[in-house]
């Protein structure tokens, strides 16, 4: 059954030079108990469409200009502000890229757990303080007795993304966004963040909306996976088939540029240019530019996402030629 | 019954006068205490007391508080006149240490007749720092001015403090037409000449100290609420404030979690060097005759008396210096007290020069 599905939805920012469409009519749906990954570059719409979905876009200068968000049967976008925060953290939880930042400074990781418990369950003092312990241990926090009295700065980057997890494991969320849970941790610690939050996502049957530039985190831990670029998904596919076979160039352009060992020795592979700004997107194909293969069509006219084989669409010209 | 009455109201004026001096006292030290349980703070409060000047100027501080403490504890004094216990007056614990005799008129320090050269009469006893023109003995006055001083910085940083900080707060975070109102507002009353609108509601209210101090505090809670609006605004922004909202947290929670005890180390700031300038002001205004009034003894007031003494010959200069001197110290140390408050508090202060 579908927990979530984003209908053509559109997030605009109101700038001096001009309107940025952060995103531009995406779809997507999760599963229940479902991890879907959702790819791309710096700038490309990702983080956008995580918040978006928690209606935290900053406004002004950002608006969620149209489409639909439903969650279970209903339209996310039509509840009123006020009635909103029951959702969050309690329907969906998020949680974010940097944990230095993440958490406020003056206060203890007890005082913000102790907190966001008591605001999800109606439970008191002692009971608040046992449920924050277990919370800590779920998301593998070792000595969380003791961890709970110190302040932020006392703990590890990795820690402290734990206690964020614990953070947001607390209202028992149906779906969690994971924003580049672990852009800021080194190797080793990914790893380790990645398989607890895998742990735990199987254990409570969470669905779960992984966004990453790295295509190493989605591949083993994705059922299926987005690929997103200039604010429109451009790739859709069983995480599987999108690595071994992807059809869109820009797509194939991501994965050459992950080092592997069978061009051990060679220079990695990158995309020259840079994503374009979000005021003013190319004509056509937004990946024009950039693309290795683009003919004059893909200047003129705009790609639609189709279906090439089954469960995999693609929005590109070149692909579709098959179909046609 | 007439009787018991009298004895209740004879301790009417002991309570009248512990009264002002508990609401300042309770409120600080329950801020400090509050403070020092808290680790960080703890640690700001040791890094405060390592710089000796400003450890110095912090005992000075409490050498005022003191006197201005033994000043508020008044005790009945009784008098038997025949065979009923009559009540004289009130007395502080301060006028129980310190009691010089009642003068007729001025007289020098460690003088023993009166000043006036024509019919200088023998004095009761010699005073250290001389008589005021109602024969009052000036070291008494000063000390008595400790309080008033005090009293007048505190009362108002207590009306500040929640004025600035809800209105801030309310401003910088809910933005729009709120901060629009708000800042409308505070525009408004800045543009006021600051005397203007002082001398207008102490007509309104009425000279003493709480009328004072709450006149001060509406003149004065825009810049702290100027101050706490920007930063809130710039809390709002923050990832944790972001993070908070994704976990569900309401306005009113991450306001009361988030943003203000971000705000304390600002507040505290503010406070502690606007502290000096309140007593200034106090000064100001007793000088203009609209401070708190002539039975409540202030340093302005003196000042004010003893600007007619400075025209007589020879001059008589102790009235005048003794109140300047007890407003320098005072200010002084309040100020190299604030500066260093604000030295380890004040990020952008961060990584100088110890």
């Amino acid at each position: 059954m579908t927990l979530l599905s984003v209908e053509n939805l559109s997030v605009i920012f109101e700038t001096e030079q001009g309107i940025a469409r952060a995103v531009d009519g995406i779809n997507l749906f999760i599963e229940e108990s479902e991890t879907v990954g959702l790819v791309g570059e710096s700038g490309c719409g990702k983080t956008v469409t995580g918040l978006s979905i928690l209606r935290l876009i900053p406004n002004p200068p950002g608006r969620i200009e149209g489409g639909k968000i439903i969650f279970k049967d209903e339209n996310l976008l039509n509840i009123p502000t006020q009635k909103f925060s029951h959702y969050r953290g309690k329907k969906i939880g998020m949680i974010f890229q940097d944990p230095t930042v993440s958490l406020n400074p003056v206060l203890s990781i007890k005082e913000h757990l102790v907190e966001t418990v008591k605001l999800h369950k109606k439970v008191s003092g002692q009971s608040a303080i046992n449920e924050s312990v277990r919370l800590l241990e779920e998301a593998g926090i070792s000595d969380a007795q003791k961890k709970l009295n110190s302040y932020p700065f006392q703990l590890s980057g990795g820690e402290k993304q734990r206690v964020m997890i614990a953070l947001s494991l607390a209202g028992e969320p149906e779906l969690l966004i994971a924003d580049e849970p672990t852009t800021s941790l080194d190797v080793t610690i990914q790893a380790q963040i990645l398989n607890s939050i895998d742990r735990i996502q199987k254990a409570r049957g969470m669905a779960m909306l992984l966004i990453t530039h790295d295509l190493g985190v989605i591949s083993k831990r994705t059922k299926r996976s987005y690929v997103m670029y200039a604010g429109k998904i451009v790739e859709e596919a069983p995480t599987k088939e999108l690595l071994s076979n992807p059809n869109h160039p820009y797509t194939k352009a991501l994965i050459n540029a992950l080092p592997s060992r069978k061009r051990r020795g060679k220079k990695l592979e990158n995309i020259s240019g840079a994503v374009p700004a979000p005021i003013d997107f190319p004509k056509g194909c937004r990946f024009n530019p950039r693309c290795p293969i683009a003919i004059e069509k893909c200047k003129i006219e705009e790609p639609s996402l189709i279906e090439i084989t089954s469960n995999h669409k693609t929005a590109c010209h070149l692909c579709g030629s098959r179909n046609e | 019954m007439t009787n018991l009455f009298e004895v209740f109201g004879n301790y009417r004026g002991f309570a009248e006068s512990l009264f002002e001096c508990a609401i300042v006292l309770g409120l600080f030290l329950g801020i400090v205490i509050h403070f020092w349980r808290d680790r960080i703070w703890k640690d700001r409060f040791k890094k405060i007391f390592k710089n000796r000047t400003a450890r110095f100027s912090f005992y000075f501080l409490m050498l005022f508080s003191f006197i201005a403490i033994l000043d508020s504890i008044a005790l009945p004094i009784f008098e038997i006149r025949g065979e009923k216990k009559v009540w004289v007056e009130n007395r502080s614990l301060l006028e129980l240490i310190y009691n010089p005799e009642l003068e007729e008129t001025l007289s020098a320090p460690f003088s023993k007749t009166t000043f006036e050269a024509r019919r200088a009469t023998m004095l009761k006893k010699s005073h250290p720092l001389g008589t005021n023109l109602n024969g009052r003995d000036v070291l008494l006055l000063g000390l008595k001015g400790c309080r008033t001083a005090l009293i007048i910085g505190g009362l108002t940083t207590i009306v500040v403090i929640p004025l600035g900080i809800l209105f801030g707060v309310l401003a910088g975070y809910f933005g729009k037409k709120i901060d629009a109102i708000i800042t409308y507002v505070f525009s408004t009353l800045e543009s006021i000449p600051e005397i203007l609108l002082l001398i207008c509601l102490m007509k309104l209210m009425g000279q003493g100290l709480l009328q004072l101090s709450v006149a001060l505090g509406i003149t004065t809670w825009v810049g702290l609420c100027r101050v706490v609006r920007g930063e809130t605004m710039k809390l709002r922004e923050l990832p944790y404030v972001q993070a908070a909202k994704a976990l569900g947290s309401g306005n009113l929670s991450i306001i009361r979690q988030h943003i203000i005890p971000n705000l304390m180390h600002i507040v505290l700031i503010a406070s502690v060097l606007r502290f000096s300038g309140l007593v200034l002001s106090e000064a100001i205004l007793s000088y203009l005759g609209i401070g708190v009034g002539p039975e409540t003894g202030s340093w302005g007031a003196m000042i004010d008396q003893g600007r007619d003494d400075l025209a007589r010959d020879p001059v008589v200069w102790w009235n005048i210096s003794t109140a300047g001197i007890f407003l320098f110290s005072l200010i002084l140390s309040a100020n190299i007290f604030g500066d260093r408050v604000r030295d380890v508090l004040d990020p952008r202060l961060k990584g100088m020069k110890e």
